[in-house]
């Protein structure tokens, strides 16, 4: 069997990605400068506030899947929960694992139980929930309604972690909030770029994964078709 | 099974009354704390000047954070990329069965490209 080509739009978005991706990286490493007190451990940020905001993005696409699929029922609308939710996650782990990287020279520890960081780590066990329940084989409808039902139940802690800086106070920098000193002219090119750069590639990571998720849930469909019509039976 | 779906269950109501208790929380400490207390944390980043050195090592962190970034990017696609090649797998196979039950039972297959089962002959 020969596999389903990607359509046109999915590959030029990726050559687009694959494109922007170096020049991400000049900017960081060539363009931007290095920061006064951090030093060089500073330039994780302009990985760290993008994957932030990519995590935002793919948890606002579980929710949106999530209602749509509660509602309507169909099939692309769990796919974009899970694709939303998976990816949402990915981006969550690698804001709680850069995060603590940088936190270990500018605090001198890895983890404190910071509002931002703790809102985070809990709205990351609550789309892991959804991702284990929605990875134990076959899902059931059952599953699929409870684990949509967390998707839209993490989602308004989306908001708590995005204004805790302000609300709470903690020891999250407060570098691009309206209360914060703003960052120098040379580091705002980078972090622009670092931006669009995770947005295009969590819309890209989005799609691949919901058409895989829609493709098995196809495949699951004939296997149940075909069983019907005793077509898996033994011939003898 | 069915240990583990109440399980699942069981943590999922744990994290959501954690949800819904935290916006209660959130808006309680945010009313308590005074909103003109000096700040103590970051909220500029500077750019190092000319005579000017950073004074803290951290380039094996950069790169560790980088490479945890490089990871699960790559880890992720490959994961997406395994899924599809098992759908691919499972279409393939489905597809030769579907072949086989046809040429045994002499079936041209049906509009949806299943062919419809024939009871068996006596």
């Amino acid at each position: 069997m020969k596999a389903e080509r990607p359509p046109l739009p999915f590959v030029g978005l990726a050559a687009l990605v694959a494109i922007l991706f170096p020049v991400q990286l000049w900017a960081i490493f060539v363009h931007a400068p290095v920061e006064q007190q951090m030093g060089i451990v500073q330039k994780i940020f302009y990985f760290h506030v993008p994957s932030a905001y990519a995590m935002y993005v793919g948890f606002t696409l579980a929710m949106v899947g999530s209602v749509g699929y509660l509602w309507k029922r169909k099939p692309a609308f769990d796919a974009l929960a899970v694709a939303g939710a998976e990816v949402g996650l990915v981006f969550c782990a690698i804001v709680l694992m850069t995060g603590p990287l940088w936190a270990r020279n500018a605090w001198g520890t890895y983890w404190t139980w910071d509002p931002r960081l703790t809102t985070t780590l809990l709205t990351a066990m609550i789309y892991a929930s959804f991702v284990a329940l929605r990875s134990l084989g076959a899902a059931g409808e059952a599953e699929k309604r409870f684990a949509a039902a967390l998707g839209i139940v993490g989602f308004f802690l989306l908001p708590i972690i995005h204004f805790s800086v302000q609300a709470w106070r903690g020891q999250h920098p407060t570098v691009i909030t309206g209360r914060g000193g703003g960052l120098h002219p040379d580091m705002v090119p980078a972090l622009l770029l670092g931006f669009l750069v995770f947005t295009l590639l969590t819309v890209l990571l989005v799609w691949a994964r919901a058409r895989a998720e829609l493709a098995r849930h196809r495949v699951q469909e004939l296997e149940l078709e075909a069983a019907s019509a005793g077509l898996t039976e033994d011939p003898t | 099974m069915k240990t583990m779906r109440s399980l699942l269950l069981a943590v999922g109501l744990l994290v959501s009354s954690a949800t819904l208790l935290g916006p209660a929380l959130f808006f309680s400490v945010a009313v308590a704390q005074s909103p003109d207390a000096e700040e103590e944390r970051a909220t500029s980043f500077h750019a190092v000047t000319s005579g000017a050195h950073e004074d803290v090592p951290g380039g094996m962190l950069l790169v560790a954070a980088y490479a945890v970034v490089l990871v699960a990017l790559v880890g992720y696609v490959l994961y997406v990329g395994a899924i599809q090649q098992g759908t691919q797998r499972e279409m393939a196979r489905l597809e030769k069965l579907v072949l086989a039950r046809s040429a045994t039972s002499g079936d041209t297959g049906a509009d949806d490209g299943i062919p419809v089962a024939r009871p068996a002959k006596d």
